[in-house]
């Protein structure tokens, strides 16, 4: 460097000996090679933090395009083949011949879900998982009910319990008597009289995974759609063995086949057909128990009902005295009721009515109770409750047609 | 409702057979008939007794002019269930055959010839357009050269020959009754108390003499003729009496 400087202060005053001058230059000399080293460290690490600036500007400028660029598609590998990989795009099931490199190649199998994009090349394979509407299905948290809350059912529980517990708590037992356990169970009955209760209870006191949908989550627009979620639903099943299956409202896809010509019908039929194979097809279907319920016995069709399927035809009838003195005994478990309650009586008094009208009665006993600025509940609330709910239960009067008639 | 689409166009015209040879609205105006309170007719060596249940909405409402039961001729009645005035037609209908029967060979009206005469006219109903069936089924009990006999119309248009038969509400319990208690050498008390028991099967409320009508055809007179409430009570209390009396047994066994 010839860089010269003028008028350097000098670190010496004029009059010092040639020895001072030349200590003075030299620690002169050592501090500023201190200082030019130090400052070549800061210019490293900036030009590191530079770096480092930039690679992330990269970046985000990347995942900003990214961003904008247009969505991939979903698609299925139908097939491997010499010259690249045939898709079929979900959707609009458009079959294509594609390219994938031999990377994506060695993992993707016939099958497989891929993502490709808009010139339907297979950007990645993803997880072959099964619909996650079919997986959403499965209860985590069990409900809170337990079979003491249901009052009454005794003999039908019992039933429900032998088909979905005991194959699971005991399954030498079927194998010494050389039975295969009963595996599937169909409550029908009127509406309110527990089926779903039933099932909720089944839920939260087995191990078992246990699956709930209503009939009518499968059905769906597009044909084949219900079908696949049922198979779906199925394969989730079998991959938590063991598991309990609960449909309810099971007459919204099994209602009996019949010639109509509508499309709509048509469709539900064949995802009632799936339903019908993964309970008892040719495959293997597991150690998978089913409850469905229904209040509409009359409606389904029979292939569903044949034992295999439904082994057991549960009917749940409307309480009995002492089933409906059970549940009022249950609804009103939490209820501040005076002693002067007799539930025999409101039992014997209740003919007929279904497990979901005597909890009404209880729920507007408490509302008379709370209209009159009570915290009590009277034997005289839950009379009025009852003539209450058989005003609003009365059919509408007959007697104009039958005045036609004779 | 499946099904209901495809039988939706076959039940407009009452000319039209559905695809599996049905004709809805006949079958409809069976469904007219079961509203119709219940008639009960049953046939004895001694006569046929015609049983109806009359009971009435209303305390106000005078029961007689309930028409259930219907003199046709002097040696026929019917009873009826369904659409009341419909029955009406019918009656009047089978009363003019009968006198024309009269006028014409001077001689009272077969029962089977007579029933045929009504149901031709009934069939009519089925294959002409613009019109609709009769909605009622009529019991026709007579008597024919001193042998009693009990027919049964149909808003078809058919009909048939019964031994006991009822029509109305409650149809096949009723129907069931009597084919259980049924006996081929009744007597015409055996025969109404028979006909009064069926009735009783399966209601809620007790029988009175207001609420039930009974008209029996004697094979001796060959002459029709409806009982006052007053006898119609005493057979009702001697069937109490008789539940009673058993009641009575089975608590001292």
């Amino acid at each position: 460097m010839t860089d010269t400087v003028e008028d350097v202060e000098l670190p010496y005053d004029d009059s010092a000996s040639q020895q001072d001058k030349l200590e003075a230059l030299e620690e002169q000399l050592s501090t500023l090679e201190e200082e030019n080293e130090e400052m070549r460290d800061r210019l490293l690490d900036a030009n590191a933090e530079n770096n480092k600036y930039q690679q992330k500007l990269e970046r985000l400028s990347h995942e900003n395009k990214k961003l904008k660029q247009s969505p991939l598609f979903i698609a299925t590998v139908q097939e491997l083949t010499d010259e690249g990989a045939v898709i079929k795009q979900h959707g609009n099931n458009q079959e294509a011949l594609t390219e994938v490199t031999d990377e994506l190649r060695a993992t993707l199998e016939p099958g497989s879900r891929v993502a490709v994009n808009n010139s339907l090349s297979v950007v990645r394979q993803l997880d072959d998982e099964a619909d996650v509407r079919a997986r959403v299905m499965e209860v985590d948290d069990s409900p809170d009910v337990g079979y003491e809350d249901i009052g009454g059912l005794d003999d039908q529980l019992r039933e429900v319990r032998e088909t979905v517990e005991l194959p699971m708590k005991d399954p030498g037992l079927f194998e010494t008597v050389g039975i295969n356990p009963p595996s599937g169970v169909l409550l029908h009955g009127p509406p309110g009289t527990g089926k779903t209760l039933m099932a909720k209870a089944v839920a939260s006191q087995t191990d078992a995974s246990f699956i709930k949908m209503a009939g009518s989550e499968l059905v769906h627009k597009f044909i084949g759609e219900g079908a696949k979620l049922v198979r779906d639903l199925f394969q989730v099943a079998r991959d938590h063995e063991p598991a309990v299956v609960f449909i309810d409202e099971i007459d919204a896809i099994a209602s009996k086949r019949t010639d109509s010509k509508t499309s709509g019908d048509a469709e539900v039929q064949r995802t009632m057909m799936q339903l019908l194979s993964e309970m008892d097809g040719f495959d293997e279907r597991g150690d998978i128990r089913i409850i469905a319920a229904t209040n509409r016995f009359d409606m389904l069709d029979r292939a569903i009902l044949r034992p295999g399927r439904f082994d057991r035809l549960i009917e749940v009838p409307h309480p009995n005295v002492g089933g409906r003195e059970k549940i009022f005994r249950i609804h009103t478990r939490a209820m501040n009721v005076a002693d002067s309650v007799d539930f025999g009586e409101l039992a014997a008094d209740t003919g007929d009515l279904s497990g979901a009208d005597v909890k009404a009665i209880c729920t507007e006993a408490g509302m008379f109770a709370i209209r009159d600025d009570r915290t009590e509940v009277r034997m005289q609330d839950f009379q009025s409750a009852r003539e209450k709910l058989d005003q609003d239960s009365e059919p509408a009067a007959a007697t104009d047609v039958s005045r036609t008639f004779a | 409702m499946q099904g209901q689409n495809q039988q939706q166009a076959y039940d407009r015209g009452i000319t039209i057979f559905s695809p599996d040879g049905r004709l809805y609205q006949v079958e409809y105006a069976r469904e007219a008939v079961k509203r119709g309170t219940a008639s009960i007719g049953v046939r004895t060596p001694e006569g046929v007794v015609l049983v109806v249940d009359k009971q009435t909405r209303s305390p106000l409402l005078e029961g007689s002019s309930v028409e259930k039961l219907h003199k046709i001729d002097d040696h026929v009645g019917a009873a009826s269930a369904g659409h009341v005035a419909d029955a009406r037609q019918l009656v009047d209908f089978a009363r003019q055959q009968s006198q024309v029967e009269r006028v014409r060979y001077d001689e009272p009206i077969g029962v089977r010839t007579l029933t045929k005469s009504v149901t031709d006219h009934i069939q009519q109903y089925t294959q002409v357009g613009g019109a609709r069936p009769f909605g009622v089924a009529l019991l026709i009990a007579g008597v024919e050269g001193g042998e009693p006999r009990l027919f049964e119309t149909d808003p078809s248009g058919t009909s048939n020959e019964w031994k006991a038969v009822a029509i109305g509400s409650n149809r096949g319990d009723i129907q069931e009754f009597l084919e259980d208690e049924y006996d081929a050498g009744l007597s015409v008390d055996d025969g109404i108390d028979l006909a009064l028991r069926a009735l009783n099967e399966g209601r809620e409320d007790a029988l009175s003499g207001d609420g039930v009508g009974v008209g029996i055809v004697d094979a001796d007179t060959g002459t029709y003729r409806e009982l006052a409430a007053d006898e119609s009570q005493s057979y009702i209390d001697d069937i109490e009496d008789a539940a009673d009396d058993s009641d009575d047994d089975d608590d001292e066994e």
